[in-house]
């Protein structure tokens, strides 16, 4: 070998060596300060045998912890609450987020699950590059084997997207890559000098969570109507009930609160009410409950800061409400809830 | 943008690279045969791949036949035969067909207004990767072969320069006489590897830090935000624009040319200190420099050049330049910006004839703040339709005003 | 430093212009792997323009 090859093997090999050094690096420093990560050890730290609340930002906004927990405790139900709705995950990534929970020997006597109409029907695998943001969770949560949940097929079919996902789960800077993307963006924001920043909710920009209204009808719409009524669950979510069943908890799936027009116009459609009956036939036959509280008594248009997004006062409200309809269940029930 | 994928390393560059340079350590194989058809196979599935990924699933990818046509049409190319000027002649229809089609309808339903002539279905087809590029390959080797400038090799050598995939999206135009050797002399050379990766990283840097920030600003000249903002922004945005197309493509090149030092084959230059140019004349020789030299070699010269006299010059300067521009797209902007650089070409023709070469410092300082005005005033027809662009030159000579 | 020999730095930091061979040692070398890490770990930092990501807590 040439010098010149060899000191090309040199460099080579010490760039991977910096650039492995660097994603280990850059890997404890992105865990630390990813919020689904402190989302999920704020969960771990509530207790082992807690009632958990799991979905996406419908239930991070709607469910205000101690306003549930006291409820539940005002009307007989003494039971710690783990917090682990992350903004943005869908039912994959809620999956992911009770595997974890339960990894370390947790076990929860109640599993809280928000959706709404259609989010819990089978439906196209993301393409690795949508897992940014607070979708990364699916990334940094994943197991090897979670390829083949999410392309069936592989390595037959899907080839491309498993493998991008097999490499972008295995190494922190494509893992935690958007959380550096949002620091250049702003950088460049700020040397262009941009616009000054629109107004923003907890979860986004405010515009972008207006919008949101939009894409949830016409997701839950187009879920709604594929398979002309012929639905089948998404296997995350029949992960969900395994790991629920095997830990002997209790599954509850909440019809999470919605604004009186998208009742209007999904969840009291045709379509909506035929997908509510057939998942409420699903779930009995497990002996999982369904809890639909689309349209709660405490909480009216007005609560909701973005059409999505119940404010923080709607949230005391609902989930006073929730733990009262939760401790009539539990007490139904007579499953043991003390911690 | 393909060059920023990791499947691009992973999938193609990298394997390719490992198989082409693993064939020299097989002694019974013809090397010179068994690169090209490396090459050939990693190209086929570089364009199947994006072409169905990234240009409309199956009929993206279908546009590999186009290739396969190519290379059973060439296998009759002699000099002086009209199977060469029939190439030439296909590769024209098949680039018209798939590119300009759509542009010619419109622009005659302008004209015929709701009558009877009016085009009721206006055709677009998809257009297949590269197809800017790889045509006008084609047509370079046709003519060559029926000038007698190039000898047409065996082994498979010309599959391998149209499917060298590194300069398959956007170039550098490749010159067949200049890829055979460089791929037949094709050796593992430490230096030119670790320069490969240089200028592929240093390319993607290009690309992705600075064009993407310049385009912060000038993508507000395609926005509402162009008729409400001083002129000196518009300006601004303008010359941001200059930047942002110098650094994105000519990383786009240094990533092409790094790809192709990973084989130990050099591709041919494509930028060289544009906007360090003191005349436009000089520019072109600076700027997409495969480019000019194919609108020189295959339209200038064969329209005449500059050999009938100076309204004649001018003329094949400005159709020239014109065709350069409706090559970048099929839009009347496009053309537009065309049409001035052949304006300038031929305008500094006529400066040169009368008054020479000035030299100094003055003069310099002078024809390099000329031409960067003059490159800029073409970019502004080259980012925005006719109409915006035409205000925002009114609104930047505002400044001046 | 004239704008010729800051144009040919340029060129040698870009891999346009291959290097002297006289400088064809380890500190060369070393300079060009963490040159490649800055590179790669820029590009990688804006790689993400053109992304598009709501509920972004972090």
């Amino acid at each position: 070998m040439g010098n010149s090859s060899q000191f090309l093997v040199f460099s080579a090999a010490l760039t991977l060596a910096g650039l492995g050094a660097g994603d280990v690096l850059y890997g404890r420093y992105a865990e630390n300060h990813f919020v689904p990560n402190m989302t999920l050890q704020r969960a771990e730290a509530a207790g082992s045998a807690c009632l958990v609340t799991l979905g996406d930002s419908r239930m991070a906004a709607g469910i205000d912890s101690p306003a549930l927990r006291d409820a539940l405790r005002a009307h007989g139900v003494e039971t710690c609450v783990a917090p682990l709705a992350v903004g943005a995950l869908p039912i994959s990534g809620q999956a992911m987020a009770m595997r974890r929970l339960l990894r370390d020997g947790h076990t929860p006597q109640w599993v809280v699950l928000g959706a709404s109409a259609g989010s819990l029907l089978d439906e196209d695998s993301p393409d690795p590059s949508a897992l940014v943001g607070n979708r990364a969770a699916e990334l940094a949560w994943s197991e090897p084997s979670d390829v083949y949940r999410y392309y069936p097929g592989f390595p037959f079919a899907d080839l491309d997207r498993g493998v991008r996902f097999s490499f972008a789960r295995s190494n922190a800077l494509s893992i935690y890559a958007s959380a550096t993307w949002i620091k250049a963006q702003g950088l460049q924001d700020r040397l262009v000098r941009s616009q000054p920043a629109a107004p923003r909710t907890r979860f986004g920009a405010l515009s972008d969570m207006q919008a949101l209204f939009g894409v949830f009808r016409g997701a839950a719409l187009a879920a709604l109507s594929r398979s002309n009524g012929d639905y089948t669950l998404n296997r995350w979510f029949e992960l969900v009930r395994r790991l629920t069943h095997e830990r002997g908890a209790q599954l509850v799936v909440l019809e999470v609160p919605m604004t009186s027009r998208y009742r209007d116009e999904v969840l009291d459609s045709a379509a909506g009410k035929r997908y509510r009956d057939w998942l409420v036939n699903q779930l009995a036959a497990s002996g999982d409950l369904f809890l639909d509280l689309s349209a709660p008594q405490s909480v009216q248009d007005q609560n909701f800061s973005d059409g999505i997004h119940l404010d923080e006062a709607g949230a005391k409200a609902f989930s006073d409400e929730l733990g009262v309809k939760l401790a009539a269940l539990i007490l139904q029930r007579s499953v043991p809830h003390a911690p | 943008m393909i060059f920023n994928e990791l499947t691009y390393y992973f999938f193609f560059l990298g394997p390719c690279v490992v198989v082409f340079h693993l064939l020299a350590l097989v002694r019974s194989v013809d090397l010179l045969r068994a690169r090209s058809y490396a090459l050939s196979t990693f190209g086929t599935l570089f364009f199947a791949y994006y072409g169905y990924s990234h240009f409309g699933g199956w009929r993206g990818s279908a546009g590999v036949a186009l290739f396969a046509w190519e290379l059973f049409t060439s296998q009759l190319y002699r000099p002086r035969s009209r199977w060469c000027l029939f190439g030439i002649v296909q590769a024209v229809l098949i680039l018209v067909a798939f590119k300009y089609l759509g542009f010619f309808a419109s622009s005659w339903n302008g004209v015929a207004g709701h009558g009877a002539l009016r085009i009721q279905d206006v055709p677009h087809l998809a257009l297949p990767l590269g197809i800017s590029f790889f045509t006008f390959e084609f047509i370079h080797f046709a003519a060559d072969v029926y000038l007698g400038r190039i000898e047409r090799r065996p082994h498979g050598t010309y599959a391998a320069f149209i499917f060298f995939f590194p300069t398959m999206i956007a170039g550098p135009i490749k010159r067949y006489g200049e890829f055979e050797p460089e791929l037949e002399r094709a050796r593992f050379d430490g230096a030119l590897f670790a320069q490969g990766i240089t200028r592929i990283l240093a390319g993607l840097a290009k690309k992705q830090v600075l064009a993407d920030t310049f385009s912060l600003w000038s993508d507000k000249l395609n926005t509402e935000a162009l008729y409400s903002a001083a002129p000196i922004s518009v300006a601004g945005w303008i010359l941001a624009y200059g930047m942002k197309i110098y650094l994105d493509f000519s990383g786009y090149s240094d990533i092409a040319i790094g790809s192709g030092y990973l084989f130990g084959i050099h591709i041919p230059e494509n930028f060289d200190w544009p906007y360090a140019s003191k005349s436009i004349t000089e520019f072109w020789r600076r700027w997409h420099i495969s480019l000019g030299r194919w609108i020189f070699d295959y339209v200038y010269v064969p329209l005449g050049g500059s050999r009938g006299g100076q309204v004649r010059t001018a003329l094949n300067l400005l159709a020239a330049f014109a065709l350069s521009g409706l090559w970048h797209g099929a839009a009347f902007n496009f053309l537009a910006w065309g049409v001035w650089h052949g304006a300038m070409m031929t305008a500094h023709r006529f400066w040169r004839g009368w008054h020479g070469r000035p030299s100094g410092l003055v003069w310099s300082a002078a024809s390099l703040l000329l031409t960067f005005v003059g490159v800029n005033i073409g970019w502004a027809f080259f980012c925005m339709d006719l109409p915006r662009a035409w205000f925002a030159l009114a609104r930047v000579a505002q400044v001046l005003a | 430093m004239s704008w010729t020999r800051l144009a040919e730095w340029l060129e040698f930091v870009g891999g346009s212009r291959p290097l002297p061979s006289c400088l064809n040692d380890r500190q060369i070398a070393f300079a060009r792997a963490v040159w490649w890490i800055l590179l790669f770990l820029v590009s990688w930092a804006f790689a993400g323009r053109g992304t598009k990501f709501i509920y972004v807590d972090f």
